[in-house]
Order: C-alpha cells, then structure tokens, then sequence
C-alpha cells in the first residue's frame, strides 16, 4: 500500500500571538513506496517525529492531505480513521508505551483485540506474538507487566504490537533506541522482511546501522525534508 | 467482553490504590444523598402521619395541664400527663356555637407496666363519637373493645392476646396498630369505661393524687372540636377560650403549623446539606477524573496509535466509572440503609419531631435514584474529562508526552 503526502506542513505556535508562529513541518510532498524500507534521518527537533506522526493519522497538517489506498486520511471520521489505521498502518512511537494494567502479551494482542476479531484469529495472533517474542528475546517476559520491564525489552514489545496486525504500512520512530547491536540487528532484519513482503517501511532512526537496511533515505532539516544520498 | 469493558475492569483491578480512592469518593457521595433523602422523607411522612392522627380542628385542654403533657407532647413524643376537664365545662365546651362534633379522650399515665420499662400513657376514647383515633384504630381491629381488652401502640413490647396488667388488673391486648412515628406509638387505647376502671384502680392505689377532687365519671382530658362548615376555626376557638376560663383551646392547625415549621427548618438544613455535600462529591469526583485523564494522556495516545476511536476512549473511562461508582454506591446505600434503620429511634428522640420512617416501595426508589444519580454522575464527569483529551490530536499527546 503506497501512501503519498501532498503538501503537507505543519505550523505551531511557540508562546502566545501570531508572530511566534513556526513551521514544525514545511510544505513537502513525500511518497511511502510499497515495498521498500524508507528512512528519514535528522538532528533532534528537526520535525521527523511531527511528520510522521501526519502520516499516521495522529495529527492534523495545517495544510496538505496524505493519501492513502486513494483516500484521504484527514477527511475520514475519527471513527473511521480509527479503524483503518488499526488494519493498515503499524505505528511505533517513542519512548515507553505499554499500557500498565496489561500483562507484555495482552499489550502486543491490543490490536487484535481491539475491533473484536473472532477466537481462531486472537490464537493465531497469539502463537505469531510467541514466535515474535521468541525471535526478538522477550518470550519469557509474556506473562510480565511493563513495570518491570526494561527499556529495550520495553521497546521490543512496542515492535512486536505494530506487527501483529500485519499492517501494510510500518512506522516506525526511532524503533532501535535502547537496543543493543544485536537486537538492533534483529529489529532491523524483522522490519527488512516485512518490507520484502510488500509492506511499506518508514524509519526514523539515528542509526548509521539502519542505512544498511534502508531503500531510500530522507534528511530532515528545519522542518524541510529532502531526498538524502549516503 | 468489550475491549472497552475489559480495558476498565483491567485498569480498577490493577491499580488498586487508585480505585479505591475514586470508590471512596462515591460512597461518601452515595451515602449522604440516600441517608438525606431518607431523613427528610421521614420527617414528612412523620408530618402526614400526625396530621391525620391529630384529625380534629380545635382541641381542648384545661389550663391544669400547664407544666405536665399537652396533647401536642403526647401526640409527638409520648410524654405523658394526667389532667382533667370537669363535666360543667365540657357542657359548655358543646353548647359553643359552631360545634358540628366534639370528642372526649381521657388520658392516664400508666403505672410502669409488665410491657414497657416506663410510664406510658393510657388514652381512653368514646368509640361512638371519636373521629380521631378510632378510624386508625379500624385498620387493624374492627371489634368492640371488651371492658377488660385494650389496644396499643406499635411501639409497646406486647402482642395480641398477650395480658398486660395496670394498677392490679389484666388486661387482654386485642390489637396492635400501625406505626405512626407520634408519641400515639407507644400509648395503650381503650374504651372510656376501662380507663376510668383503671383511674379508679390507680386512686384506690394511691398510685396517683390526680383524681382528687375530680369526678372521674363525667370527665375527660381533652375535647377535640371538629367545626361546622360556615364557621371559622379561629372564632370558634377564641368563643371557647373567652367564655370557658379553666380550658385552653387550640387550633390544630396552629399545633401541625409550629411542628410543620420545624420539621421545615431541619428538611431544609439537611436538605442544604446534602445539595453542598453532593456538591463538594462532584468537584472532587471531577478533580479526580481530571488528574486522573491527565495522568492518562500517554495511555490514551498509545491506544490511539495501534488504533483506538475517540468514542473507544471514552468507553473505557465511562466503563470505569461505571463500576466504581456501581461498587461505590452499593456500599454507600447499604452503609446508609444500616445506620438510618438502626439510629431511627435515637434520631427520632433528638429531633423531637414526628418521625417516620418510609415504606418499603419509597425506599426501594430512593435506593434506586441515589444509584442512578452516583453512577451516572461518575459516567458524566468522565465522559466530559476523556472528552478533553480525546478532542486533542494525538500527535500533541506524544508530543507532549515525550
């Protein structure tokens, strides 16, 4: 599934009144090719994160559309919008983001559960979480709760929740943060395979290692993203 | 299971110190509104109560009965008296003009007796002529009180059939009757016949010196007045109290307007008290949920990004809501119920009011709004506190969450 970004930017006020007014995100236009694991690279506040967090659904352009399987994102309903980023678009945000009052395996099967599919497909979905977990170091860790968990691990349970839809599109902001060369390895290999098989890749990542992996690579500066030769 | 449903008794379960606050809350919110409710109710059903015992326009009482019971201490808190109109008077009482009917009671204050552990009042009344009592009377016993039978009030400690013995002699309980949350509760009813039996017996007795000087034949320690139409209740009571010197004559009305007051003052400060305590619930309850949203913020965006609708989110903090405030408001009525029943006659006795407490169907409702109301309240301001954030894009949540 391809997903194309018209013109989109993003401004946000710094402070109060119209003359702090700056562009997180300049007009840009971007294709998410099919198949290909795409990376975006950039310093800190450069306006990686608020650009994907655009191609996701998660936060309104101030102008622009991002197009997806020919529909606008933003003009669909919340409800709507929900549901398809739920089937579609596997989405791993920064930092910690297990939820609390679940076990690591009720957090990875939260998407499946989430728009009541039926018992054969929340077993399916369990015996891939396993597999998962078993194949990225966390499998012991299913019946733990994120408290006790550490960064790495924490991070591998986020990877694992946006796979386990089998969404056609990844994003992913910087999935290897807190991650030892190994497992930045696996991360890595797992996210490649699923580009392999047809899914759409985007990578926000400081890493030089990701470069290897990458198809196509952007830069960001300043809010402007650009094409990035390495 | 919803996930939304699952997601909520999750997050109660597993964050239990928090749970247990909010349920804190709901209880003490619970309580007051159904522990308020159910006093104020008592009160007026205690007022209605009076008002239809007390039944006449004008009573009488003689100016004797000054620093013993009146009627209206007898009628609502079952202090007792001996005092006594003589016949001469009560003639002239009838022959006021303006008089459609008129009833004799004779009040006796019981030696202490085999049913109570004090003096009761024994108010003896004329069958034939008494439209106070006697209707009340007729809901539970339909007979002729034998010469050596007597009813009593709901609150005396015997049966029927059971004996009872006043100054020497036994008399057989035929009926009991119906609280009525007035003094009358704890008073014994005969026939004017027995009553003066049993006068006679206490004089023999030398139990009391009330009789003395008094013919206890032809007397009696109240006439209640019921006026005829066309005339005013006023006139007829000033007519009374100018020309018959030894009486004090007194509007009902006037009694159940002075109780009515009262009963006004306390319905309104517990009701004034449970609107700032239902108050005071509902911000701390609406703190709560907004510290508690705000605590929340990452766990909702994260909900959000593998997919999760705005209305989902409100779900679940609706569905949290939904059995902390069920949890909270079971615990908060029955705690309620427990102390309203088992303080009843202690609140009754501080209040000094009449007192009385609801039927099973008023209580039922009242436990059903005060549910109602605490759960719903809790759903409201969660559903509005999600709101806040569910309103918000995600990517402002990760943002500033990060």
């Amino acid at each position: 599934m391809e997903l194309r970004c018209e013109n989109i930017s993003r401004l946000f006020l710094r402070g109060s009144g119209e003359s702090n007014v700056f562009y997180a995100v300049k007009p840009s236009d971007f294709i998410l090719c099919e198949g290909k694991v795409t990376e975006i690279i950039g310093r800190s506040g450069s306006g990686k994160t608020t650009f994907i967090n655009m191609l996701s659904g998660l936060l309104t352009p101030s102008e622009g559309k991002v197009i997806v399987d020919g529909k606008d994102l933003y003009s669909m309903s919340d409800e709507d919008r929900s549901l398809f980023r739920n089937k579609h678009i596997g989405m791993i945000p920064q930092g910690q983001t297990a939820l609390g009052s679940l076990t690591v395996l009720e957090n990875i099967l939260l998407p499946v559960r989430m728009y009541g599919d039926n018992e054969d497909r929340l077993r399916s979905c369990s015996n891939k979480a396993i597999e998962l977990m078993e194949r990225l170091g966390i499998k012991e860790l299913e019946e733990v709760f994120p408290k006790e968990l550490s960064g790495g691990e924490n991070r591998r349970m986020a990877i694992i929740r946006a796979l386990i839809n089998d969404p056609e599109i990844i994003i992913a902001d910087e999935p290897t943060g807190n991650l030892d060369d190994k497992t930045t390895a696996d991360v890595l290999d797992l996210l490649k395979e699923r580009s392999v098989k047809g899914s759409s890749v985007l990578i926000v990542t400081h890493e030089k290692e990701a470069f290897n992996y990458a198809d196509i690579i952007y830069r960001m500066d300043a809010g402007d993203i650009r094409s990035y030769n390495v | 299971m919803s996930l939304a449903s699952s997601l909520a008794s999750k997050n109660i379960s597993r964050k239990l110190s928090r749970s247990i606050l909010m349920t804190v809350v709901v209880i003490f919110l619970s309580f007051t509104l159904f522990a308020g409710s159910f006093l104020i109710l008592s009160l007026q059903r205690g007022l209605k109560s009076y008002r239809e015992r007390l039944g006449a326009d004008i009573v009488v009482i003689p100016n004797s009965s000054k620093g013993h019971g009146s009627v209206d201490d007898i009628f609502l808190q079952g202090i007792t008296g001996n005092y006594y109109i003589s016949a001469k008077d009560i003639a002239k009482i009838e022959a006021v003009e303006g008089i459609e009917q008129v009833s004799r009671q004779f009040y006796l204050t019981s030696a202490k007796a085999s049913c109570c552990s004090s003096r009761i009042q024994i108010i003896g009344i004329d069958p034939e002529t008494d439209f106070t009592i006697q209707p009340w009377i007729s809901n539970n016993y339909k007979g002729t009180l034998a010469a050596d039978e007597i009813i009593v009030g709901n609150s005396v400690s015997a049966a029927v059939s059971d004996h009872v013995k006043f100054y020497g002699r036994s008399y057989r309980v035929a009926a009991k009757l119906d609280r009525t949350g007035t003094g009358l509760d704890s008073a014994v009813f005969t026939g004017m016949d027995t009553i003066r039996q049993m006068a006679e017996d206490a004089g023999n007795l030398m139990e009391t010196d009330a009789f003395t000087g008094v013919n206890i034949k032809d007397c009696a320690s109240a006439v209640l007045i019921k006026v005829k139409d066309g005339y005013q209740i006023s006139d007829v009571t000033d007519d009374i109290n100018i020309h018959i010197t030894k009486v004090q004559a007194t509007s009902a009305r006037s009694m159940i307007s002075d109780i009515a007051d009262g009963l006004g003052n306390v319905s309104g400060i517990i009701g004034f008290l449970v609107v700032l305590v239902f108050i005071l619930a509902i911000v701390i309850l609406a703190v709560v949920y907004a510290l508690l949203s705000n605590e929340r913020r990452k766990e909702f965006a994260v909900l959000r990004t593998i997919g999760a609708s705005g209305k989902m989110l409100s779900g679940v903090m609706s569905f949290e809501a939904l059995y902390i405030g069920s949890a909270g408001s079971v615990i908060g009525i029955i705690l309620a119920l427990i102390l309203s029943y088992s303080l009843e006659s202690s609140i009754k006795d501080s209040l000094e009011l009449p007192y009385l407490i609801p039927d099973v169907p008023a209580v039922i409702l009242i436990i059903l709004l005060t549910f109602l109301i605490a759960v719903l309240t809790g759903i409201v301001i969660s559903f509005i506190s999600a709101g806040k954030i569910v309103r918000k894009d995600t990517g402002l949540l990760l943002r500033e969450e990060n």
